[in-house]
């Protein structure tokens, strides 16, 4: 990173980030793993998200990090230095809470001051970084206040100036916009993800909305009951999934089941229910024959209608359902009496005339646009 | 965590936000009151009525006269009595704070049978009554009980200590007795700290002495305070205990009442000795919370 400079041109104290390793850990709790055996390498300056489902084991490893809980094995790294057993305290990170965790008792200044008081800073230096911290977060005038007489999206504020003044190379965020209603938290979101370029601090996320993670991470690490699922871009995780759980749990996606055919260089149909045969895109999903159960997800965006560019097999289908959802129609699409698909068109695209229900239409997508992997069952 | 105490730190942690809206917070005043009336009227009935009655005693005893008041100031005995009385009152109190708050402190960080194991040692003694609990000390202090022949054996005194019927004895059994009523109130105050919170102190790079001491600590005063008021006024009227284990250098105010009561049957005379006690102990209690500013800690609504 770049040195930083303030408003005055002076050069900040430790503004970059520190990158942070996490190698093989594992935590237990009694006869369930909530982590296991996962490594993560995240680059300095980097928006992580950790995404998945309650009980991925997601806050868990953030709970490793913050050293609030102890990995039965494993290592953690905070730039060179290993802090696997390192007290919280000496770990130098920062944190905002799910509900914040303000001290209920102390004024917003001396929240914000508290972490300072803590490092032995001078009072002079003290008065001046809670000065800059909330004007960061413009809540100047409000040193004076309790926490309870703020809103909810002023004490996440306070919590971010709290976490953010001793400037901290990483800082750890465990959904604190969850508690938002949905205007202030896209609002935050930006903020946020704004306020972290400007710090070049290193941010680990977790979250469970896919969105926000979308929206907000450089990268993304999905977990699944204790595993790591993959971890990459928000396009890549988005357009190539590399497990059916993380094609599912990223954005909306069509699943259907049915057994592979003509599987020739990456490229295969799904014969489902014996009549229907679409094209899907098997890279990465090792050992797979023609005859396997597949599932084929492909998300609603990339549903050709009627022909429209999307040379290769389709199938026939009626229209059931028109979900009118202001920027785009979902049309839910009956291709036999066990199997609908959903596609999702721009209203204003004008491809031709609204579909209406009852209308027949073909039904297909490009190969590469769906993604075949192994399925659990063996259906017939 | 259960879904139960998981539902119940919502609860708190919305409250301790102030988020909750106030009619989820609060039931209408009509519903209030209705559900308040049985013990409104148990209250005025058998408490407050009674009270008023001694009060008037205290006053009209045959007719209008200061004479019990008076009698009382002039003997010094009285006097020294209920300053006694508020004195070591108030020692069981600290006494029981400085014992209680560990004990407290460690209930709440522990969790399931831990903490129910630390709860039942606590509760279980509150079951027993209190007259076999003092009894019990009176075995354990005589001049050949067991305290005694112990510190003999060890050749630590060579005379048996006159441990009974002391005002040592007195709190040591008070504060034994009264002890729960400590722990009980310290436990729900530490109990509703938000776990995020100490954890956010320590992430800001409090250790474990600083984070007690500016963040655990400050938000457990508001139970500081009321099993300081709890076991100081249930001190106060103490009967049974200062009675068995006390002697007559450690007279206690409640001993004496009963004594005008039930041997000279100078009702009057008791009367004002209660009205005093009562009134002295309105009094500290109003200026203890006035000094530690109670409603200005915690979510100060």
């Amino acid at each position: 990173m770049a040195e930083r400079h303030d408003s005055e041109g002076r050069r900040t104290e430790t503004a970059t980030g520190a990158p942070v390793r996490i190698d093989g850990l594992v935590k237990r709790f009694g006869a369930v793993t909530a982590v296991d055996h996962a490594s993560l390498t995240i680059d300095a300056g980097t928006f992580m998200a950790i995404l998945g489902p309650s009980g991925s084991g997601k806050t868990t490893v953030l709970m490793c990090i913050a050293g609030f809980e102890h990995p039965d094995d494993g290592n953690i790294f905070i730039g060179e230095r290993p802090v696997t057993h390192l007290p919280t305290k000496r770990r130098n990170i920062g944190m905002v809470f799910q509900r914040y965790a303000l001290f209920p008792h102390m004024t917003v200044a001396d929240n914000i001051a508290f972490p300072l008081r803590m490092r032995r800073v001078r009072q002079a230096e003290i008065a001046r970084r809670v000065g800059a911290a909330l004007e960061s977060v413009r809540l100047v005038g409000y040193e004076r206040r309790m926490p309870n007489q703020l809103s909810g999206g002023q004490q996440q504020r306070v919590a971010f100036a709290r976490a953010l003044v001793y400037r901290p190379p990483v800082l750890l965020l465990d959904e604190p916009l969850s508690a938002l209603d949905k205007k202030l938290r896209e609002q935050m979101q930006i903020e946020l993800k704004d306020l972290q370029r400007r710090l070049g601090v290193t941010v680990i996320f977790v979250t469970h909305d896919q969105q926000e993670a979308l929206t907000m991470a450089d990268r993304i690490a999905v977990m699944k009951e204790g595993r790591l699922e993959q971890v990459g871009r928000p396009d890549e995780l988005y357009e190539q999934p590399a497990t059916e759980f993380v094609a599912g749990f990223i954005g909306e996606t069509n699943r259907l089941e049915g057994r592979l055919e003509q599987l020739q260089a990456g490229r295969g149909l799904a014969a489902i229910n014996g009549t229907i045969r679409l094209p899907g895109h098997a890279a990465g999903t090792d050992g797979l024959g023609d005859g396997d159960p597949v599932a084929l997800m492909v998300r609603p965006e990339n549903v050709r209608l009627n022909g429209a560019a999307a040379p290769g097999p389709t199938a026939p289908g009626t229209v059931e359902k028109v979900i009118y959802s202001g920027a785009t129609n979902a049309y839910v699409i009956r291709l036999d009496p066990e199997t609908t698909i959903t596609a999702r068109l721009l209203t204003a695209r004008g491809d031709g005339p609204a579909l209406a229900p009852g209308d027949r239409v073909s039904v297909g997508w490009r190969a590469e646009d769906a993604r075949l992997f192994r399925g659990a069952d063996a259906r017939p | 965590m259960t879904l139960a105490a998981a539902v119940l730190r919502r609860g708190l942690l919305r409250r301790m936000n102030g988020r909750g809206r106030a009619s989820e917070r609060r039931l209408g005043a009509l519903a209030s009151w209705l559900l308040l009336s049985p013990l409104l009227v148990l209250f005025l009935a058998v408490f407050l009525f009674p009270m008023l009655g001694m009060l008037e005693r205290s006053l009209f005893d045959p007719e209008l006269t200061a004479r019990h008041y008076e009698q009382m100031v002039a003997r010094d005995l009285y006097v020294r009595v209920i300053w006694r009385t508020i004195v070591v009152s108030a020692i069981v109190a600290a006494v029981s704070l400085i014992l209680g708050y560990p004990v407290a402190y460690l209930m709440a960080r522990m969790k399931g049978w831990q903490a129910a194991l630390i709860g039942a040692c606590v509760l279980i003694p509150l079951w027993t009554s209190v007259l076999v609990r003092s009894y019990a000390w009176t075995v354990l202090l005589s001049r050949f009980g067991l305290v005694n022949t112990w510190l003999m054996e060890l050749g630590l005194i060579e005379q048996p200590l006159r441990l009974l019927y002391t005002e040592g004895a007195v709190i040591l059994a008070m504060v034994h007795v009264l002890l729960p009523f400590m722990i009980l109130p310290l436990y729900a105050a530490l109990r509703a700290i938000p776990a995020d919170l100490p954890r956010s102190a320590a992430i800001l790079g409090a250790g474990g002495f600083a984070t007690f001491r500016h963040v655990v600590l400050p938000l457990s005063l508001p139970g500081v305070s009321a099993g300081l008021v709890l076991v100081f006024l249930i001190s106060l009227g103490f009967f049974i205990t200062p009675a068995l284990v006390g002697g007559p250098q450690s007279l206690m105010v409640a001993t004496l009442i009963a004594r005008e009561i039930s041997m000279t049957f100078n009702w009057g005379f008791a009367a004002a000795l209660a009205a005093t006690l009562l009134l002295a102990a309105l009094a500290i209690v109003f200026a203890f919370n006035r000094v530690l500013r109670l409603d200005r800690i915690g979510d100060g609504h």
